[in-house]
């Protein structure tokens, strides 16, 4: 049913089901669209990092600002203690925005609006972010949890706030790429049913909605990346400069 | 009339269609866990291989060729301001040139210059002596001439008054007083001469 909106979340199989130890990892749509964002991402920076010439190509010159944006990024929220993590974030903001991105193209699937993908990668950084702060400061980053200026008798209720808010940070960072990918994407789908049942008389007014509504998607495509490897580095940043 | 109701029938038909498909296959299928442990694997794997690929390869290149570009035109300026200064300074030594080749000049000018009306003074000085000379031989040459011419005036003229004196008188004038006739009347036309 080309109709419902949600249809074009759906993941299926492609080829053989493979099982390791009981558990289903077949290669599905959703595998296959990684990989083609991987391998994007590569082409992408391989060509522009292949060529050595003082006046850059216009690859080059996108991949470098790229390259200084991230680093920038990371610069101003984390500090200069967060530069062995610059390959991370990059990464991390490379993926996400090509996800984005390539779910913009029509018939194409938008890894980031399944819950498990942008759960599993914010829980991968919550969970590295803790280890780090608590090997770089030891117990004394539990500190976290105490803002200093609290009255005394306020602490318990603060603590309480400032560990549930520590805890659903993972569900937070997922969820608002998982709903926005998703809503946008919904939306696009809803708008282009609407021209197709309008037909060609009033299909018009859905249609343009339909194209201002691409632009926004575009625009949120990239701000959400940004917005999560933004919050990446924040989190970088408590672990490694306690500032409580 | 006609047309118009068979495009809403159309119209209701399409919008039925969509709500039964989208009834049938309502609910999220981001919530459906069956392909979840895939989409982790996947996830995992090509996240993974996309970090050792950024990590090791791309990002060491990229940071060089960032930082040798930023080298080179820090290089390229240095060299620039430097032939600049160079410039600069050629352009001083070239000024400093040209004012001592001009200054030179006018001294070798003002030399010759001074040379040329010393000898033209000297010769000058040569040639108006050398006319003095002359005029004053010549001078000499009219006043011998003068004093020569007279005599041998003189001296026709007693020729003359003798021979006349001969056809008219017959007789030879006396040699003495002839000479005293002439001289008398020969200053008197000198004295009304001047």
């Amino acid at each position: 049913m080309a109709a419902n909106p949600m249809h074009q979340f759906t993941v299926y199989r492609i080829g053989p089901e493979i099982n390791l130890g009981g558990v289903d990892i077949s290669f599905t749509n959703a595998g296959l669209f990684m990989l083609i964002n991987v391998f994007l991402i590569l082409g992408f920076l391989f060509s522009a990092a292949k060529k050595k010439s003082i006046v850059p190509s216009k690859i080059q010159i996108l991949s470098e600002l790229t390259y200084t944006f991230v680093a920038k990024m990371i610069n101003e929220t984390a500090g200069s203690k967060a530069k062995p993590f610059f390959p991370f974030v990059f990464t991390l903001f490379m993926f996400v925005l090509f996800c984005n991105m390539v779910g913009m193209l029509p018939y194409a699937f938008t890894v980031t609006s399944h819950i498990i993908v942008t759960f599993v990668l914010a829980i991968a950084i919550f969970i590295g972010v803790t280890i780090l702060g608590f090997v770089k400061h030891g117990m004394g980053y539990l500190k976290l949890f105490v803002p200093s200026g609290v009255p005394v008798f306020l602490l318990p209720i603060i603590i309480v706030i400032e560990i549930i808010s520590y805890l659903s940070r993972p569900v937070s960072l997922s969820v608002r790429l998982f709903a926005n990918m998703m809503a946008g994407h919904t939306m696009l789908k809803v708008f282009g049913g609407f021209v197709i049942s309008l037909g060609i008389i009033g299909g018009w007014l859905p249609l343009t909605f339909s194209v201002a509504l691409t632009g926004l998607e575009i625009l949120v495509a990239f701000l959400q990346a940004y917005v999560f490897a933004i919050l990446t580095c924040i989190y970088l940043n408590d672990a490694l400069n306690l500032h409580h | 009339m006609k047309y118009n109701f068979i495009f809403i029938k159309g119209l209701l038909l399409v919008c039925l269609q969509y709500n039964s498909g989208f009834a049938a296959e309502a609910g999220m299928p981001q919530l459906n866990p069956e392909f979840w442990p895939a989409q982790i694997f996947w996830l995992v794997v090509s996240f993974v291989f996309l970090y050792l690929c950024i990590w090791k390869f791309i990002l060491p290149k990229i940071t060089k060729n960032i930082e040798d570009r930023k080298s080179i035109i820090m290089r390229d300026l240095q060299d620039a301001e430097k032939f600049k200064e160079e410039t600069t300074k050629k352009i001083q030594e070239y000024n400093r040139v040209i004012d001592d080749a001009k200054n030179d000049a006018k001294k070798i000018i003002l030399e010759e210059k001074n040379n040329l009306e010393k000898e033209l003074n000297l010769k000058k000085q040569k040639f108006d002596d050398e006319i003095d000379k002359e005029i004053k031989k010549v001078e000499n040459e009219i006043k011998n001439f003068q004093l020569t011419s007279t005599e041998k005036v003189n001296e026709i003229a007693r020729e003359v008054v003798n021979s006349l004196m001969m056809k008219i008188v017959g007789t030879e004038v006396n040699e003495s007083n002839l000479k005293a006739v002439v001289e008398s009347s020969a200053k008197k036309i000198n004295q009304k001469q001047i």
